[in-house]
């Protein structure tokens, strides 16, 4: 489904993907783990097509398609989304109507009629309720005055909506509490199908105990230095990144 | 019926030859025409040595010829007007064409006894108007005003009378037209009595493509308790020169709102000046410039609190396009005795290309101890974060630009209670964007 190769990337002059390769089979959910600075945030905004990190380097194929030709609402429309680690606010477009603009852009490049505000409205009830998000809260403007939790439910909420082949949720678990966290987690899950993949960056465990991952990689100065199972996981959880990092830069060395 | 003068330019002979009016007009208002024709001839049309009018470059507007009073109602049916109107309000409607009342196009019915409501000149024998007008400001600080002042042809004469609330809003459409451009000179007097409530649109529009010119003043009189919401719409061609002026008093406890929306225009020049002159008087002045191409805007707004606790929100955004040229001047001016002023004032730009430019001169003049003032002038670009979000979630580029220079001057239009205009104005803004 996602094939990473040799992905290097920079942001200002500074490298900081220094050759990313990944594999993501469809069903699969996959963590990236990995210290502050390493680059796991640099790889979903490359991945998503944010133009202000400048790919150097290396190739992203997404079913088989080559993403670095593509804009970010091409990407989008090809099924890739990605949930911010700091959604932005934008005063005067309301939650519900960009929403709405968002899915009929993708409706129509599938082909499909676009959804009018009934029919949007009858979709996106259930699942406001689903992520604990008030109506009144999502005809407001888009994320002005949520709290931080409220923009990451907001963000999974879209990604309930947009229905992603490959969804990218960098530090979703950041800033929410456990309840929060567990609402969040189910929407992942409920997305969870054989045709549909995820990838959760994350720098904490604890999400990874509600969104159980198939592989866990790390991350560490722009590469992936290790890949395992979910157990791994609990490994850095208890003894931290440390060792990892020390024997991959001896590896390196050597 | 005032006669028609063709290729007419203001020099200072051909200025009285252009007598204006009719021989039957009452003496005050010969008396206030040859006050404003002594007024312009001493002045001349502002330079740009004068300091008020520093950035507004009006090209050859001053110096091009013009035909005065010109009939040009012949070929205007109400389809001509339909771009101009709101569907859905129901409106007294006052339609000027080159300066002169239009019958067959207004709409005057349903008038509820004991209000006035009719065009100037079928209003000379109305009190107020020897009593108010004119009286605003002093003419000879505006020499575009005291033009107006000799040369003024016809325009809205509203007196809403005490306690009374208007249901229905009045729009006073003002319409230039002809084979060559045309100089029109549009007045318009609205007074509320006291505890009176009334929602007033002014339009201004051109029905061809030619340049035609502009001398247009509002004079607005809110007394103690009332309340005007005051709409003043801008639409005429991008060919027009446009001197737009209001002038407004408000008492004890009145409640005064504009929505200045300008679209049109080559040389654009709107001044808006308010007294609060008693306390617990309020203003808000809420303006929306949009200039593309070459166009030149420029606002300026001046709020002058002369009585303890008034209240002042101004907020004034552009979007700027292409090379045009924008200039906003507002000025609060705080009097010694005006204690506990509160008055808050913005003005914000959106550039949408690197040749368009803005000058923004916020300022506060304060003479008092004790007030709460602010002012601010932000002028920046789309933000590229938002952008990128939008995109990142399927929605085109220009889409994504489109809808954030949309919000942006949505929150002006979002302070319009008749939602028919706000709405009418949204999808000609959306039609606008260059996106």
């Amino acid at each position: 489904m996602l094939e990473i190769r040799n992905l290097k990337a920079r942001v200002d002059g500074k490298d900081i993907l220094h050759g990313v390769n990944l594999t993501v089979k469809p069903g699969e959910v996959h963590a990236i783990m990995g210290p502050n600075g390493s680059g796991k945030s640099t790889l979903a905004q490359v991945l998503a097509g944010n133009e202000t990190f400048e790919v150097t380097e290396g190739q992203v194929l997404f079913c088989e398609k080559d993403m670095l030709e593509l804009p970010p609402e091409e990407r989008a429309r090809e099924g890739i989304f990605l949930a911010f680690q700091y959604p932005v606010e934008i005063p005067g477009v309301s939650n519900l109507y960009f929403l709405r603009t968002a899915i009929n852009a993708l409706r129509k490049h599938r082909g499909e009629e676009e959804l009018d505000a009934m029919d949007f409205m009858q979709m996106a009830q259930d699942k406001m309720d689903q992520f604990g998000l008030d109506k009144k809260l999502m005809i407001r403007s888009l994320n002005v005055g949520f709290s931080g939790g409220e923009k990451k439910r907001n963000e999974a909420f879209q990604m309930a909506m947009l229905q992603p082949a490959l969804a990218v949720l960098d530090e979703t678990d950041s800033g929410l509490d456990i309840d929060a966290l567990k609402i969040v987690a189910e929407g992942v899950n409920t997305l969870r199908s054989p045709e549909r993949s995820q990838i959760v960056i994350t720098h904490y465990q604890r999400l990874l105990d509600y969104i159980v991952p198939d592989v866990v990689h790390v991350l560490s100065a722009g590469r992936i230095i290790k890949t395992g199972g979910k157990e791994l996981a609990l490994e850095l959880e208890k003894n931290g990144y440390g060792w990892i990092v020390e024997r991959a830069d001896s590896a390196q060395k050597a | 019926m005032e006669k028609t003068l063709e290729n007419h330019s203001f020099s200072p002979a051909q200025l009285e030859s252009m007598s204006p009016g009719a021989p039957s007009d009452p003496a005050w208002l010969k008396e206030l025409r040859s006050r404003g024709l002594e007024w312009f001839s001493e002045m001349g049309f502002p330079t740009r040595s004068d300091e008020h009018w520093r950035f507004f470059k009006p090209g050859e507007v001053f110096k091009q010829e013009y035909a005065y009073g010109l009939e040009g109602s012949e070929s205007i049916n109400d389809d001509a007007l339909a771009p101009y109107l709101f569907p859905g309000l129901d409106a007294h409607l006052l339609v000027f064409v080159n300066g002169q009342f239009h019958a067959g196009l207004s709409d005057l019915k349903a008038i509820p006894e004991s209000l006035h409501l009719a065009s100037l000149r079928d209003s000379l024998l109305e009190e107020i108007l020897p009593q108010k007008l004119g009286t605003l400001v002093e003419v000879d600080e505006h020499a575009p005003l005291a033009l107006n002042t000799y040369l003024m042809q016809d325009g809205l004469c509203l007196r809403v009378p005490r306690n009374m609330e208007l249901e229905r809003p009045v729009h006073v459409l003002h319409l230039s037209i002809g084979e060559q451009p045309t100089a029109n000179f549009p007045r318009n007097i609205i007074c509320l009595e006291e505890g009176a409530r009334a929602s007033v649109l002014e339009t201004y529009a051109s029905l061809d493509e030619q340049a035609h010119f502009s001398v247009a003043a509002t004079e607005v009189y809110c007394e103690s308790g009332s309340r005007l919401d005051h709409y003043r719409l801008q639409r005429e061609n991008e060919s027009a020169a446009h001197i737009g002026w209001a002038g407004v008093q408000v008492n004890r406890n009145a409640h005064y709102e504009s929505h200045e929306v300008s679209l049109g225009g080559a040389k654009l020049r709107r001044g808006t000046q308010v007294q609060l002159a008693d306390p617990q008087a309020f203003c808000a002045l809420n303006g929306l410039y949009l200039a593309r191409g070459e166009q030149h805007m420029d606002h300026q707004t001046r709020v002058e609190h002369q009585s303890p606790d008034c209240r002042t929100e101004e907020l004034y955004k552009g979007i700027l396009d292409g090379k045009a040229d924008a200039v906003f001047g507002g000025l609060i001016l705080v009097e010694q005795d005006a204690q506990r002023t509160d008055a808050l004032q913005s003005n914000r730009n959106l550039l949408l290309s690197d040749n368009a430019k803005v000058t923004s001169l916020p300022m506060l003049e304060i003479y008092a101890d004790d007030v709460k003032c602010s002012h601010g002038s932000t002028t920046g670009q789309l933000d590229e974060r938002q952008v990128f979000f939008l995109r990142s979630r399927g929605i085109g580029e220009s889409q994504a630009r489109a809808m954030l220079t949309f919000a942006f001057a949505r929150e002006i239009l979002e302070k319009m209670d008749l939602e028919p205009v706000r709405s009418r104005l949204s999808e000609e803004l959306r039609q606008r964007l260059p996106y």
